[in-house]
């Protein structure tokens, strides 16, 4: 493993608000999709009260809308140590060693997200393959998983960055 | 080897991987992942790994949180808290310890609005810490009164950890809204009395504020008669019938809200009883609730220009960041969750205690115990996720003479006030950790001595509600 992050490290050592930004921006994308999903609701709510014809399929519309937002988000997550962690028994170690310790969980971390990413995009073409469709709307639903597929791997990446930079600065 | 086994190598491996800083979230997911392709073969995780992910996340149950969080976010960013405090301090402000009482009124209110404790904190922290030090009270007392208080934004409906509790057992989120009301208000009223009993012996603690120098804001005109004839309207419609119980009340109290409260948080209240009495009247799910939330109070702060471009920003980054580790900690625990319904651990324990003609109470008594102790040293959230799959399905077959839906509902109840306890109470509350990252020059032993009194009405409050379910469940029976 020791070998692997010293390879990344030659190649070119991630600025810390470079990444921010990247994991911001995403986070942005995902917020306002959570606010339209909000306001599409809100629409659908008024209009089944008012004229008793709320928006069709909203509810599915909302999930699509939550699901990509989820992934958007757990990369700004990481990048701003979102994740909960317990330091009560860690307290005796010194600084450094527990910023490596958590470059390694963050670099476990970015290990998921990219098995993440690895399985929406083969999901991805397999439901292209087959022609699966949302629920009630009649749209394809791959696309959706290919955009899932592209932020996880982003975040993936936003992840890789900060387990570098904190095993780097643990050293 | 026996599941049995399995399953207690799973936790304990969980355990030290938390121990050893790994962030929960990831603990579950590895080890559930782990146990997972050992128990079913890894071409089986992969495959329910696969987009299993994608499903987790784009849930319609689910969706409530984020939507919550993002309205929470927008309140607090648009100082809504300010105003509420502000509208407090001139009820309280004469009495004895009024600027504390001031908070916990205010927290109630905002506890309406927002889900979340760490954000009620957070933002009380903010809007109310220098004014109860230019009140000159004792700093101990001010913080741990915003720690308390802050635990009220889960304690009042809407409640982040009670939609977790719902998605987790299986249980109605609108039902859990209604029995947190009662307890809820409780808590409020026990830490206004706690706040009595401790100024009472040490005056000098929280003096009262001579001149509350606060104008009233302006009332339109027409808010007055528009509320009279919205009150004659909810009560004419209550009699008659249109309107039913929930929407008479509701009716009657925005009437109420235009006569009688200061204008400036007659729209927060609005949503506030928008939002929770139609999730309560079932007028809209909580995912529409907390969406039509959402955007009323999104619309409300733009339009009343307290929410600047950047605050909008930061509200968004906020929701993003508490999401992302809700939702990334959930799929851990359906990973966990997955693993353990394999090695058919919880359901054996169940068999097992249900066998043991242990008396329920003396169960239920201690799980509490059990997460007392455990929210001692570890964060809420993650305490329930990982305890409720081993503890649902022991509670759900102890007969308490109780529908078992009614007692999952107290279950869940309680499980708030332990949480609520565990945040603010030492060795390890985070509540009062934020509190004392915004209070820099008050060291955090003075905070929990100034918690310690809500902390000693909450485990009176735990007993209550404990002893008798009906304080919980009164409000579920009369609104079903």
């Amino acid at each position: 493993m020791t070998d692997n992050i010293d390879s990344q490290e030659t190649v070119n050592v991630p600025r810390r608000r470079e990444i921010e930004r990247l994991a911001g921006g995403l986070a942005l994308i995902g917020g306002t999709l959570l606010c339209l999903a909000a306001g599409l609701v809100s629409v659908s709510v008024l209009g089944r009260w008012l004229f008793n014809r709320p928006v069709p399929a909203d509810y599915e519309l909302v999930e699509v809308a939550v699901g990509v937002a989820a992934f958007s988000f757990l990369g700004y997550t990481q990048a701003r140590n979102g994740h909960i962690a317990v330091d009560t028994f860690t307290l005796a170690l010194p600084e450094r060693l527990t910023r490596v310790i958590d470059g390694l969980w963050d670099l476990l971390l970015a290990g998921c997200l990219a098995f993440f990413a690895w399985g929406l995009f083969t999901g991805g073409l397999e439901a292209r393959q087959y022609g699966t469709t949302l629920i009630q709307l009649p749209w394809p639903i791959w696309p959706v998983y290919l955009t899932c597929a592209v932020l996880a791997a982003l975040a993936a990446i936003i992840g890789l960055s900060v387990a570098i930079l904190k095993i780097g600065a643990g050293r | 080897m026996s599941g049995f086994a399995i399953a207690f190598i799973g936790f304990a491996a969980m355990l030290f991987l938390i121990a050893i800083r790994m962030p929960i979230a990831l603990a579950m997911l590895s080890v559930g992942a782990a146990g997972y392709a050992y128990l079913s073969g890894p071409h089986a995780l992969i495959y329910y790994l696969q987009t299993n992910t994608y499903s987790q996340f784009a849930s319609y149950t689910l969706s409530v949180i984020p939507l919550f969080i993002l309205m929470g976010a927008l309140a607090e960013q648009s100082g809504i808290a300010a105003t509420l405090f502000r509208v407090a301090e001139r009820g309280f402000g004469r009495f004895k310890g009024g600027m504390p009482m001031a908070v916990i009124a205010a927290c109630t209110g905002f506890g309406a609005i927002c889900g979340s404790s760490v954000a009620t904190t957070a933002t009380f922290g903010r809007a109310a810490l220098p004014e109860l030090r230019r009140a000159r009270v004792d700093a101990g007392l001010g913080t741990g009164t915003i720690a308390a208080g802050g635990t009220l934004g889960i304690l009042i409906p809407p409640s982040v950890i009670l939609v977790i509790y719902a998605i987790t057992a299986e249980q109605n989120i609108a039902k859990l809204f209604q029995a947190a009301l009662v307890p809820g208000l409780l808590a409020a009223a026990f830490y206004l009395i706690a706040i009595a009993v401790v100024v009472r012996r040490k005056p000098h603690l929280a003096p009262p504020v001579a001149v509350v120098d606060v104008a009233r804001t302006h009332r339109p005109f027409w808010a007055r008669p528009a509320g009279f004839f919205i009150l004659a309207a909810a009560i004419a419609g209550w009699l008659f019938g249109p309107l039913g119980t929930v929407g008479g009340v509701l009716l009657a109290i925005f009437g109420l809200l235009l006569v009688l409260a200061d204008f400036a948080i007659v729209p927060a209240a609005a949503v506030a009883v928008t939002v929770v009495g139609g999730i309560y009247g079932e007028v809209f799910t909580p995912t529409e609730g907390a969406a039509v939330g959402a955007a009323v109070t999104l619309l409300i702060g733009l339009m009343q220009r307290t929410l600047s471009l950047g605050a909008l920003k930061n509200a968004l980054l906020q929701t993003a960041e508490t999401s992302g580790m809700i939702f990334l900690i959930l799929l851990g625990a359906e990973v966990f969750g997955a693993f353990l319904a394999l090695t058919q651990m919880p359901a054996t324990l169940a068999a097992m205690i249900g066998d043991s003609g242990l008396p329920p109470y003396v169960v239920v008594c201690g799980m509490l115990l059990t997460y007392l102790v455990l929210g001692a040293v570890m964060d809420e959230l993650a305490m329930i996720l990982l305890t409720l799959p081993v503890f649902i399905p022991i509670i759900l077959t102890l007969d308490f003479g109780m529908p078992t839906d009614d007692v999952a509902i107290w279950f869940g109840i309680l499980v708030l006030i332990v949480v609520g306890i565990g945040l603010s109470a030492p060795p390890i509350g985070l509540n009062v950790f934020i509190i004392n990252k915004l209070a820099t020059d008050v060291p955090i032993t003075e905070t929990y001595r100034g918690v310690m009194p809500f902390v000693i009405a909450d485990l009176v409050r735990l007993a209550i509600v404990t002893m008798s379910p009906g304080v919980a469940l009164a409000l579920v029976r009369l609104l079903n």
